[in-house]
Order: C-alpha cells, then sequence, then structure tokens
C-alpha cells in the first residue's frame, strides 16, 4: 500500500514469520512491513480474529502490536528495524497462514 | 547516571527540546527522555536526517518542516544527556519517573519533571475506521517523514484541520495525488470564522495566507474537495474498499483502499493523568486538558506540562510554553530570582498571546466534531481493543452504570492493551449526552501506570534509584501482573 520515494537509507534484512525481506535503517517495524506487498495482513485481532493494521504510527492505538525477538506484544511503531531482526506477526487466535 | 538530576523532560519535541535547552542554560541537570530514535517530535519527525540527505521531502514538507532544524539544534543525536528510544511508562508525584531502555525496567528520579509528549489525532469512531486501510492522516505523514513511503493505494482524505490540508498538499507536492479530500466542515464556516476572528488571523498572515494557499494549491492540482461531508462510513469487510458520506441530502460513494481519518488533534493526557494531576474539560476543543498555572505548572508541584501535551497551540507556540516551565523551575530550584524569572518571561508571554489569538481563529475555522456527543450509532465500534460498540456502552449506561470506570468493568471498553486512548473522549461524551451531565461531571476512566505496554519480567528488574516508596498502584501492578500476558493497568 506504500512504496519508498527515496533510497539513501542502508538496506537492512528482516525476518518476517521466517522469511528475509528488505527494510531501511530507520525504519519503524510497522513502517518496514507496510512498505511490503506482502504478506497483506498485519495481525488478526486476538478478540475477534478480524484483520487489524497499524492506525496512529505514534504510539497511540496499539493496533501495530508484533512479536520482535521472541517478545510478544511490542508496538511495532515505536521499534526500529536492525540486521537479521526477527519478527511473528500475531495472528490472533486463527494461527494460520495468510 | 548520577540520581541528582534536576529535571526530567519527557517528550523530545519541540517543547521537550526547548526547554531542555532553556533549563541547562539556566544551570540546571537535565535529562531529555524520547521513546523515538531521533528527536523532532511530530511537527520536526526525522528533521536531521532528512534536512541532511533528502531534498526533495523537504521541499515538499515545507518551510515550516525545515525550520525545525534550529528548533532542535544541537539536541539531535543520542548521549549521555538525551536519551532517545526510551518509553516513560510511570510518573508520580515525587519525581519518579519509570522508564522502559533496551528492554530493561528503571526508575529514575529528579525534583521537577516535565511532561512534553504533546498531541494525538483526536479518535472519531466512524462505521469500519477499524478496518486494514483505515489510518489516520498524521500517520501517512509520519510515514512519509521518517521512512519516505507514499501511498500507491487510491487514497481519500477525510474530516477537518489543518493537519489534513497540509499532508495532502505534500503529497501533492511529491506527485502523489490523493483521490478526493473530504472535509466535515461547511464552506461558509471558513466565512464564519474569518469574520469573527480576522483582525487576530491578520497579524498572523503568513499563517493565515499559508492556510488558504492549501486548498488553492489542492484545487489546482484537481483534486476533488468536498465540504460539508457529513454521516462518513467506511465501506468494505476485510479491508477498506472506499468511504461513504453525505453533503446535504445526496449521498456519495467513493472508491478508495487507503482511508486516511483526521479530525484535529488534542492533548496526549496519558502521563499527566497516570500521575494524578487534576484535569479539566475543554469545552471549546472537546478535550481534556491538565489545570496548569500560568507557568505549566500542574496540580502536582513537581510536574509541569507545556507544549500540544498541555494545550493546543501548535508547533511554532510549543517553545514558548517550554520557556515559560524552564524558567519557573529554574526559580522553584533556587537558580533564578522571581524578579529573574518575570522579566525573561515577559517577551514570552506576549509573543505566546498572538499564538493564542491566531488559534482562536483556527479554532473557529474548524471547530470539533459535535457529533460524538450524540451522533455515534449504536452498530460502530467506538474501543478499537476490545471491540465494544457505542450501543453497548448506551445499553449499560441505561442500566444504571454509574461512569467510564464502571463502564469499563461491565464492558471491557477501555480495558485493551491502548488502555482507552482511542475510546475514552467518546465515553465521555456519550456519557454525557445519554445522563445530560457535563463531561466533567462525568469523568474519565481511571488511568493507572504502566503507560505503556511492560512485562512483569521488565517490571521485577526495574530498581528504583530513591527511597520513594511505591505507589499503592505500583504494588497491585507488581501483584496482578501476569508474565505471560501484556500488563496493563487492569
Ligand atoms: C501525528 C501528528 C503529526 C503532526 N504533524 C505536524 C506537522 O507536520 N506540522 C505541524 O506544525 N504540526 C504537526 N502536528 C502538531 C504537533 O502537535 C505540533 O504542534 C508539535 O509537534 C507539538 O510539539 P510538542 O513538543 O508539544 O510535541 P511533539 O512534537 O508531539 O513531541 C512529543 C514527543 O514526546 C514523545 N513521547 C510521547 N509520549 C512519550 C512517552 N510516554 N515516553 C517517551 N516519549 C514520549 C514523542 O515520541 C514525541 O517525540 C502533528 C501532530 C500529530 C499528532
Ligand atoms: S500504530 Fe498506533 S500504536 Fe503503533
Amino acid at each position: 500500500m506504500f512504496e519508498r520515494i527515496s533510497e539513501t537509507r542502508t538496506l537492512v534484512t528482516i525476518y518476517v514469520d521466517g522469511r528475509p525481506v528488505h527494510a531501511r535503517q530507520g525504519d519503524t517495524v510497522a513502517a518496514a512491513l507496510m512498505s511490503l506487498k506482502s504478506p497483506q495482513v498485519y495481525r488478526l485481532s486476538q478478540v475477534n480474529g478480524r484483520p487489524r493494521a497499524p492506525y496512529c504510527m505514534i504510539g497511540h492505538c496499539h493496533e501495530c502490536l508484533v512479536e520482535i525477538e521472541g517478545q510478544a506484544n511490542q508496538q511495532g511503531c515505536l521499534v526500529e528495524v536492525a540486521d537479521g531482526m526477527r519478527i511473528r506477526r500475531q495472528l490472533g487466535r486463527a494461527e494460520v497462514e495468510i | 547516571m548520577s540520581p541528582e538530576l534536576d529535571l526530567i523532560v519527557v517528550g523530545g519535541g519541540a517543547a521537550g527540546v526547548t526547554a531542555t535547552r532553556r533549563a541547562r542554560a539556566l544551570g540546571l541537570k537535565t535529562l531529555l527522555l524520547d521513546e523515538q530514535a531521533t528527536p523532532g517530535g511530530n511537527a520536526y519527525r526525522n528533521i536531521d536526517h532528512n534536512s541532511g540527505s533528502e531534498p526533495r521531502l523537504t521541499a515538499a514538507l515545507g518551510a515550516a518542516y525545515l525550520a525545525g532544524r534550529d528548533v532542535i539544534g544541537e539536541c539531535s543525536g543520542t548521549n549521555a544527556d538525551n536519551w532517545s528510544n526510551v518509553q516513560v511508562w510511570h510518573l508520580d508525584q515525587s519525581g519518579m519517573v519509570g522508564i522502559l531502555r533496551d528492554g530493561r525496567a528503571e526508575f529514575l528520579q529528579a525534583r521537577r519533571v516535565l511532561v512534553a509528549t504533546g498531541a494525538m489525532e483526536r479518535p472519531v469512531p466512524i462505521p469500519g475506521w477499524t478496518l486494514p486501510g483505515v489510518m489516520t492522516v498524521g500517520a501517512c505523514q509520519t510515514l512519509l517523514k521518517s521512512s519516505a513511503l507514499v501511498p500507491t493505494a487510491p487514497t481519500l482524505m477525510a474530516g477537518r484541520g489543518p493537519l489534513l490540508l497540509l499532508t495532502a498538499c505534500q503529497l501533492l507536492a511529491l506527485g502523489v495525488p490523493v483521490r478526493a479530500v473530504v472535509m466535515s466542515t461547511p464552506w461558509w464556516q471558513y466565512l464564519a470564522a474569518g469574520l469573527r476572528e480576522l483582525p487576530a488571523a491578520v497579524r498572523m498572515s503568513r499563517s493565515l495566507a499559508e492556510g488558504l494557499g492549501w486548498l488553492a494549491r489542492l484545487r489546482r492540482g484537481g483534486i476533488p474537495v468536498y465540504d460539508g461531508a457529513e454521516s462518513l462510513s467506511v465501506i468494505g469487510s476485510d479491508q477498506a474498499t472506499g468511504l461513504e458520506f453525505r453533503t446535504g441530502r445526496r449521498l456519495h460513494r467513493l472508491d478508495g483502499n487507503l482511508i486516511l481519518l483526521h479530525e484535529g488533534i488534542v492533548p496526549d493526557t496519558s502521563l499527566t493523568m497516570a500521575s494524578d494531576c487534576d484535569q479539566e474539560w475543554d469545552e471549546q476543543q472537546l478535550c481534556w486538558r491538565p489545570k496548569t498555572d500560568p507557568w505549566g505548572r500542574t496540580s502536582a508541584a513537581t510536574i509541569f506540562v507545556a507544549g500540544d501535551g498541555a494545550r493546543i497551540l501548535g508547533a511554532a507556540a510549543a517553545p514558548l510554553s517550554a520557556a515559560l516551565a524552564a524558567l519557573a523551575i529554574a526559580c522553584d530550584l533556587g537558580r533564578i530570582s522571581t524578579q529573574e524569572r518575570d522579566r525573561r518571561a515577559r517577551p514570552l508571554r506576549t509573543e505566546l498571546a498572538r499564538h493564542q489569538r491566531f488559534r482562536r481563529f483556527l479554532d473557529a475555522l474548524y471547530p470539533p466534531p459535535r457529533t460524538i456527543r450524540g451522533g455515534i450509532a449504536d452498530s460502530t465500534i467506538i474501543c478499537r481493543c476490545e471491540g465494544v460498540t457505542a450501543g453497548d456502552l448506551r445499553q449499560v449506561i441505561r442500566l444504571g452504570c454509574l461512569g467510564p470506570n464502571q463502564a469499563k468493568s461491565f464492558t471491557r471498553c477501555g480495558m485493551g492493551p491502548c488502555q482507552g486512548r482511542m475510546c475514552g473522549l467518546a465515553v465521555t461524551e456519550i456519557f454525557a449526552s445519554e445522563c445530560n451531565r457535563e463531561p466533567q461531571a462525568v469523568g474519565y476512566f481511571r488511568i493507572r501506570p504502566p503507560v505503556k505496554p511492560l512485562t512483569l519480567e521488565q517490571f521485577a528488574g526495574a530498581a528504583p534509584m530513591s527511597d520513594a516508596p511505591l505507589s499503592r498502584d505500583m504494588v497491585m501492578l507488581a501483584a496482578n501482573g501476569n508474565s505471560s500476558r501484556l500488563m496493563t493497568s487492569e
């Protein structure tokens, strides 16, 4: 849904559900995920299993929760990516590939 | 890190950075904390990198953005006295500040704390606002400033306020025209506001010209602008596919996969609420703000607020309220006399008054939505985290529920990870309308630390750096925590 208009910052590789993808240094985890064509689903709600995506990008709504380096429920919009970082999407109660 | 801190400043935006610089110049040992990687706050986000390496982006963001370079200045970068990537999750009136740094929780202590945490966009629940593809205008602008990302999906912008028009123009300048701008303010608002508050606005003619310029630029850019839109609703089942709204008796339906909403901004009161600072309801702006004296001191003698977190006055005014707070704190701690404080404050107050008058013009131009009080449909989700609808809330109110805190335990509204940040204002207003009470009398959720997600492991590792006894909340927090789950205030 978003694309990059500048390539000045260093490329890093992050792992999303085990799959290596590119991000740029200085990206937050949420920004990096939103710059990807796939996966399309950011997370599924733990309450009702519905798809949800980052809403505010500045730390208020908590719609961007992801697992980062094994730690669940991290605010993706506040954590910066690092080379080799492992990220898992939180797919609500339905632990299926989407 | 010495425990002998005079001042901790929370928030490295225009307000926090200015207060830090002024306080240090007055001889106060000051620590600046911000949860972002670089200082700048919302207006000047990523100013260092962008002004240095992204000329095209910086040009599109505009001259007001570039001005942030001088405001942020030497506070750039993280060092011994300016800590970035640090989240503040606790504040109390003894001056104890709970922080999360490198995944570890710890406590710091200072004689005074300045909360400069800025604003957030006013959450306005509409049908479909929880769908992927819906985000705030500010979120889109944040992606632009911090990651040079622009929308590729067909984009619609809806709501009101200067930030909406500014962002639409910034995207246009980058060759990314949005499909339509849907304003929920009627066109005659401009006329009415203009006539009433014009004298003040003329004195700030640069800002006035800028504001009028945005609309003209969008129209010149061929972007359809709708005025006076009502009954906004997002269409889609698993992803937004469009926006529906009425103008007068006409129903419109526009296609789009990215819907950017914005209904103005309100102070972020989470830390001043968590530390039990008195709050007052601003009926003009339909939001809470901490009660302060003219220096930004809250009801707690040790806690000050400045910038948009105290009251929305904009980026250019934030350094002024921050400088006033720094003077008062320096005077409190014996660095300057009251005469010196008052002398130095005078020009700041004159300048601040100009901004206040201009803000009255902006407020008249973009009054906050009055529809929250009675106009949210029963089926609309108000609590995004727990999926609670306006109808669920109204039902418990009719059954005699006494206020927001009781409603929270009955419906789980406000109990999720965002701790009511997204639904809190709507809950207060719905109570006010259902019970025919003033919002001030209705009150707000009781906000308890931690105001940011924290695990019990992280909490258990925190060692208070002071002798200050843990508050009751903190003890309860430790007792209630569940290590495998996200910890919130409940
Ligand atoms: C999304 C958004 C975009 C905006 N864009 C513009 C714009 O382009 N131009 C403009 O003129 N105005 C903009 N504004 C208005 C904004 O409020 C400015 O007036 C200005 O940034 C206010 O300065 P400030 O220092 O008060 O707060 P901010 O600049 O918002 O700075 C607050 C800082 O506090 C930090 N913070 C908050 N909570 C915590 C915590 N618990 N722990 C640690 N750090 C914390 C934040 O990371 C942030 O850096 C925007 C507002 C928002 C919400
Ligand atoms: S997107 Fe709102 S908190 Fe991260």
